[in-house]
This record gives structure tokens, sequence and C-alpha cells, in this order.
């Protein structure tokens, strides 16, 4: 039998504590929400220590905390799903299209991993519709609904172990903030994450909550939400990496460039021939050509283009299989954002075989997806119609 | 059958609310040795037993080490987050080495290697 604390469940890579929103429940009802976060350690002597380290570094009450994300596949480190328990167990777990696991009423399995059991067919999931009844102390049947669930594996820098804490959260708005987030910094940093240094913030912000009085009625209520954002020195660092791979010869000089605080070895006279503008050469100055009369004079260097931080932000874009944008042929970006722009017009995508509606959040990045095609599109000579 | 075994729960708190009811780990006398077999404690991933509630065809199942509220999972998940927990501590460590986070592990010379293996 494992002993708490000291086999930390057999895991080698293990979950030493949990970052929660709010206070801790009563009997009666659940912990109000905090505008800190409120974090728990577990009870071994390693995960004591830890607790010890991150109240010295952090403090009590805490609103912002310093993570590294373990890895880079953003699914095997956030969990988003609409769950429904019962007598401690989870009975449902749905993704809001289908259910991915369901048990019934009398015990037996329904769904496993997203198929009937029985027919072998996906199991709809339908919103406000209950995932499964019980019978409560005085006789009567309960339903039991899905209810969001998200949860983050991150690790604290600050206690130096490879071990994780859980940022846990069932709010709809700080699950979809954090899936786009996460998506963000992996199409930015061309599909990586782990190890970026980030901070996890809670944040004020006004969202439309029901009204305990009147359900019917929603009124607007500032919560603290969650927010996952990037070191800003890393930021900065990876800002001017990015803009510096743009650049040709990497930022390199190509060209002599003539010394501002001394006399230049080469006379002012060696630079008439000026390469913004074309190729001609004015009717006073013919240069002396080098090479043999037989041999073909070198053609002058084409001229190199100003560098541009939209194209280069533009091609520094990455698609969901983290290709850049920049290195993909025109033909393939025609494609694409013949796609977006279908995607765009209907105001809906195909999801598991079924429309669903844009959220803005999805309009948004593919109106920043079309924008960059453009750009790369135009860049090239294409032509937009 | 309600596996649950609630309709005959009745030694609680009758101004429970339903929330803290259905969080309650009581199962029908008659299940709760397949929910021991098939699931194991969500804290510890430990064996839970069962013990009877006076009165009734109840039973509570829980966690010696963890308690009555900590929550269940199968024990296949368990057993499958055991089996990738290693590969994911290979990967973690790289990263956090990379990161600073860890130091870096120390490249040790073969005559050093040699002196600690009792050459």
């Amino acid at each position: 039998m494992p002993i708490k604390g000291l086999t930390d469940r057999g895991l080698a890579f293990p979950e030493i504590g949990q970052i929660r929103k709010g206070a801790k429940k009563t009997e009666s009802k659940p912990g109000a929400d905090l505008t800190y976060f409120r974090v728990e350690f577990g009870d071994g002597p390693a995960d004591q220590e830890s607790a010890r380290v991150f109240l010295a570094t952090y403090g009590p009450q805490p609103r912002e905390i310093r993570i590294i994300l373990p890895f880079d596949e953003i699914d095997r480190m956030w969990d988003a799903w609409l769950e429904g328990y019962v007598a401690g167990r989870m009975v449902a777990r749905a993704d809001g299209d289908k259910y991915q696991y369901l048990v019934s009423s009398d015990g037996s399995l329904v769904v496993k991993n997203g198929v009937d059991v029985k027919t072998n067919m996906e199991r709809p999931y339908i919103d406000g519709q209950p995932c499964y009844w019980y019978t409560n102390t005085r006789g009567e049947r309960v339903p039991v609904y899905c209810k969001p669930s998200g949860r983050l594996k991150v690790i604290i820098p600050e206690l130096a172990r490879a071990a994780y804490l859980t940022v846990l959260t069932t709010s709809i708005h700080d699950i979809g903030n954090i899936s786009q987030q996460l998506e963000a910094f992996r199409q930015l940093n061309n599909g990586r994450i782990a190890g970026i240094p980030l901070v996890l913030r809670r944040r004020p912000k006004a969202i439309s909550t029901p009204n305990p009085n009147d359900p019917t009625v929603r009124v607007r209520r500032v919560k603290w939400l969650l927010s996952i954002e990037a070191d800003p020195e890393w930021v900065k660092l990876a800002l001017s990496h990015a803009k510096k791979l743009a650049l040709p010869g990497n930022g390199l000089p190509l060209l002599h460039e003539p010394d501002p605080e001394g006399e230049s070895e080469f006379d002012q006279d060696d630079f008439e021939y000026d390469y913004n503008q074309d190729q001609t050469t004015p009717a006073e100055y013919e240069p002396e050509s080098q090479a043999p009369a037989s041999e073909e004079p070198e053609s002058q260097a084409e001229p190199e283009p100003k560098v541009d931080d939209d194209l280069t932000e533009a091609q520094e874009m990455t698609s969901t299989d983290g290709k850049r944008y920049g290195d993909l042929d025109s033909k393939t970006l025609y494609l694409m954002r013949s796609s977006i722009q279908g995607a765009l017009e209907r105001g809906s995508i195909k999801v598991n075989g079924a429309m669903r509606e844009l959220t803005d959040e999805e309009r948004n990045l593919r109106d920043k997806k079309l924008w960059a095609i453009n750009t790369i599109l135009i860049s090239r000579g294409e032509k937009i119609s | 059958m309600d596996v649950s075994g609630r309709g005959h729960y009745t030694a609680r708190k009758d101004n429970m609310s339903e929330q803290q009811e259905s969080r309650d780990q009581v199962y029908d006398q008659v299940y709760a040795p397949g929910i021991i077999r098939r699931y194991v404690c969500a804290g510890c991933y430990g064996q839970l037993i069962s013990k009877p509630i006076k009165g009734t065809r109840d039973e509570i199942v829980f966690c010696p080490q963890c308690g009555e509220h900590r929550g269940l999972v199968t024990r296949r998940f368990a057993e499958g987050r055991k089996d990738v927990s290693a590969s994911e501590l290979n990967e973690v460590t790289q990263v956090l080495q990379k990161a600073g986070v860890l130091p870096a592990p120390v490249k040790k010379t073969a005559s050093q290697l040699l002196a600690e293996l009792g050459f």
C-alpha cells in the first residue's frame, strides 16, 4: 500500500500540489471566489519543503506565479472537459459534441473512448440534458449535469523539482482563455512551449453571470480570471531573435560600411553606383571593366529589399502542423487562403462531421491567418483577388 | 437498481445540500465490492476499503490514507498514468535542464568513473 507523501501515487513525474481559485469548500456550499491563488501542497516532507519555498517566494496570497509548461503538446498538460461526478467518481465526460466516457445509473459502462460499447457509434452530448440520475435520501430521482472542468499541469521553477502542480478551474471563460493562449504561444514559437518562462496571473474582468435572485436575468460582475502571459524579458529576446533571422545575412553587414570616425580607405568617388536606383549608369561615368574581353561582365547584385516588420511577423506564423508560413509555397498558401475565407464567409466550421458556428476568438485567429497569407503572397508578387 | 444506494441512506443531515450529498462516496453493499475492485483513490492511487453504515444497506468507500472525500479514479487510469510517468520524467528533466531550473548533468571522465567503481 503506498504511503502518502513518500510514494506520490507511484509516479515518477508526480503532482505535488494544486493551485485553486476559490476558498476551501464548507459542509454546505462551495468556497467563495478569491482574488488570488490558493495553493495546496502534499503532506510529504519534500512537498512541505516545497510549500515553504513557495511561501517564501510568493507569500500567502499570490496573484501571479511564474510557471514553466512541461510539454510541447498542449493536450498532454491541459485537460478541458465537461464532466459529471457522483459519489466521488466521474460518471460522464464530454467534449461538448459527444460523450467520451459515460456510465449508466446501474453502474454499467455505456461509452468508452468516445464510442458506445454496444453500438460502436458516437453518443452525442446535448447541453442541458442530464448525464446521470441518482436517488437522494428522500427517495427522489436527482439529475446530474456535466460541468466544465479545466486542469493545467505547471512546473514552478523556484521549487527546482521535476514535479508539477495542477491549476484547477471550472470557469468556461478561463477554459476558453487558456486554450487560446496556449495555442497562440505554440504558434508564435514554432510549435514549442515547453520551457518558456511564463507567468500565471489572475486578472479582473467583467463577465456576464446569472443573477442569483433571478436566474433568467444576467448581470455583469467582475471576476478574477486566469491569464497565462509570457515573461517580458523572454518576449523581448524572442522578438529580437525572430527579427535577426528574418534579416538578410542574419543581420550581419553584407556591404562594407564607411568608417564614421576616420578617413575611409576607399575614395568617395568609388561609391558612385546607387543600389537603390535602377541599373542604368549615368552617362558621365562608365565603370572600367576588369573582365577579359571574351567574358561577360559580372552582373550587378540586385538591390536588397527593405525588411518589413509585418512581413516578418507574417512569415513567422505557423500552420497547425508547425510549418512556417514563410516556408510554404504559394500554391499551398492559396489553398489555405481559400479554406479560411470560406470559413469566415460561412461563419462556421465543420467539427467531427457537424457544422459549428465560429467563436469570436476563432474568427480573430482566422482573420490574422488570412492577413499573414495575403502579406506573404503580395510580397512574392502574387495576385490577390 | 440505483448503484449509489442513496435511497437507503438515511443517517445524514436532512439539510445537507445535494452537491454535498453527491460527493459522498456511498454505495449499496451489493455494489461496493465492485467499486473497490475497479477503482483506486484519486489522491494516492491506493487501495480503497469500505465500512458499513449502521442501520442501512449502504457502505462508505474510502481511502485509509486520504479519507472519505478524495474521490475515485479507475484502476486502469491509475496504471496508465504510472506507465507514462517515467518517460514524462525524462522529457521534463531535459526541459528543466535546458531552462536552467535543474543543474545540467555533470560529465565524468573515464578515470573518475573507474575510481568510483573501485579500480
